[in-house]
């Protein structure tokens, strides 16, 4: 009888422990699922939240772009204007209106979020390349006459020649019948000579924008070689680091002059790249036209993720 | 005698008090697999219900999506220009240009510089109504991407192999297009003395090889909603350089 009973509670305790460890996993195998989708919903909320916040940052930049005079020290060396250059020393230029914005695509800082501001019209247009594209690709490590061969195979409006000697004015050029214009960069991978790999180095240089004249003021900082030498380049690196550059201190250390080809102009046609500090893979990019006080003042001709 | 049945009486309490008879360790199996049997249904039922809703969220979830990505390559559409057909005259072959962009009533074909399957490539397009058998429509999105070809001319074959439905059990689907009739009615827009001549007007059919301008405004109207799908005004862009000819 005795056995029995030990038997017995034995039985009852393992029946126990076994049916408590079967609820247990079952409840451990409810409670992971229910955490994994917590989780997956966190990060979806994260991921959006990110979004907007970048979206939010581009469009506050869009806002103080249109609300500042970001081109008055551009104007005041345009036009020699004595008040608008006074006005421009006032406030200290283009580079003082933030303390740490730029227009010659160098990263800045937002807080959280770094920005980079490319003026287009500093790029090569793919619509009318010429001289500057050879200039480009052998910036980028072409000899002059690959170099040439390469940008002769890019269409341009006007009749090239081999040499693609001094800049001609559009009235002394003959114009090309058959010209079809690029009209977006990964095209410039399906011209003979050229492939993918030549076009994502050349993309960050070029535009489709195509504004008729050349702005070397605010070329980026790694393109300045391509127009000026090494020294001239050197200075106004050092000068826009310390935050004193403007387009007056450019025509003084290059001696370059504004004409109907050149002009020293910021904007009206940028491209913002914005990014948060933790995730600098992560993109928004804005190309827009900005036009103050006028009807349209924002033409967005490009709005996306990455590039 | 009295002796041995008390101490069966002290054994049979001592067993009560220290151990399960079968009965109760069985009653307790019982219900404990009953409550075990009624926790797995319900929790099968949840996991079952929840499988069942994220199905319908990822399928509206991918709706939504394509939808999205329609949205922003048809949103991204640009005038393209490109040759037409050769024309033979005492002169020669010459081609006229124009641009890439044929509207019907019944749907459209354009240029985007963000296709659905790759925003890194451009595209041509097609967004088009297609009639079911029970008279409803849907509305369907077809691309060529534009990966490893030049777009040079209106009448060039591309491989339209990327299709998506972008709504479906419509009552009605239209398309319209508002732009300038011509590229000399918008030269003529203004008299020499400022006077506004002609305005862009709305048109059931567009050609922009006949016309040798882009659609300003494309609307597709789906049933009561109207969706206005505006293109950047490059035409005129191009036009400056005397790129479009025989005007």
């Amino acid at each position: 009888m005795t056995q029995q009973t030990k038997k017995n509670k034995g039985l009852a305790l393992v029946q126990v422990l076994l049916l408590v460890a079967m609820l247990s996993i079952l409840l451990l195998l409810m409670t992971a699922n229910t955490q994994q989708q917590q989780k997956q919903v966190i990060a979806l909320q994260a991921q959006l939240d990110q979004h907007f916040r970048l979206y939010s940052t581009g469009n506050d930049m869009l806002y103080s772009l249109l609300t500042h005079s970001w081109n008055r020290s551009a104007q005041a060396s345009a036009s020699g204007s004595a008040i608008l250059q006074s006005a421009a020393n006032e406030s200290g230029g283009v580079n003082a209106w933030h303390e740490h914005w730029n227009f010659y695509a160098s990263s800045f800082s937002l807080n959280d979020y770094s920005a980079r501001i490319t003026n287009l019209n500093s790029l090569v247009s793919i619509q009318s390349p010429g001289r500057p594209m050879v200039l480009l690709l052998k910036h980028l490590g072409y000899a002059e006459a690959e170099a040439i061969s390469l940008a002769n195979q890019v269409p341009t409006p006007f009749a090239t020649t081999s040499s693609f000697g001094p800049m001609q004015l559009p009235s002394e050029q003959s114009q090309q019948e058959d010209f079809l214009p690029l009209q977006h960069t990964h095209e410039l991978s399906l011209l003979p000579g050229w492939d993918k790999e030549l076009m994502q180095r050349v993309a960050p240089y070029v535009t489709t924008y195509s504004s008729g004249f050349v702005n070397e003021a605010y070329l980026p900082n790694t393109m300045l070689e391509m127009m000026v030498s090494k020294s001239q380049a050197d200075i106004i690196r050092l000068m826009r680091a310390e935050g004193t550059f403007n387009s007056i201190q450019f025509e003084a250390v290059t001696e370059m002059l504004e004409n109907e080809l050149r002009r020293f102009f910021v904007g009206p046609d940028f491209r913002i790249e914005v990014w948060h500090n933790s995730s600098p893979y992560f993109v928004r990019v804005l190309e827009v036209r900005l036009l103050p006080y006028q009807p349209t003042a924002v033409e967005f001709r490009y709005q996306g993720w990455g590039y | 005698m009295n002796t041995i049945i008390a101490g069966s009486r002290a054994l049979s309490s001592k067993n009560k008090a220290h151990g399960f008879t079968l009965v109760e360790v069985l009653l307790t199996m019982a219900i404990l697999s009953m409550l075990m049997l009624t926790a797995t249904y319900a929790y099968n039922y949840i996991t079952q219900n929840w499988k069942r809703n994220q199905q319908l969220y990822e399928l509206e979830l991918a709706q939504y999506k394509s939808a999205t990505l329609v949205y922003r390559a048809v949103a991204d559409t640009q005038p393209k220009l490109v040759k037409g057909a050769a024309i033979e005259s005492a002169l020669g072959t010459a081609s006229s240009n124009g641009f890439y962009f044929l509207g019907r009533d019944n749907g459209f074909t354009a240029y985007t510089n963000s296709a659905v399957q790759d925003p890194a490539y451009p595209a041509v397009y097609r967004l088009f109504r297609e009639q079911s058998e029970n008279g409803q429509f849907s509305l369907i999105y077809e691309e060529a991407m534009l990966n490893d070809v030049l777009l040079l001319r209106a009448q060039q074959n591309l491989p339209f192999s990327f299709r998506l439905t972008v709504a479906t059990e419509l009552n009605s689907l239209n398309f319209e297009y508002y732009g300038w009739a011509s590229a000399t009615v918008r030269m003529d827009a203004k008299s020499e003395a400022g006077m506004q001549l002609f305005t862009p007007e709305w048109f059931k059919q567009y050609d922009g090889m006949e016309r040798a301008q882009h659609p300003l405004v494309v609307q597709v109207m789906i049933e009561d909603f109207l969706w206005p799908i505006p293109v950047l005004d490059l035409s005129s862009e191009l036009l400056n350089r005397r790129l479009v000819g025989d005007e």
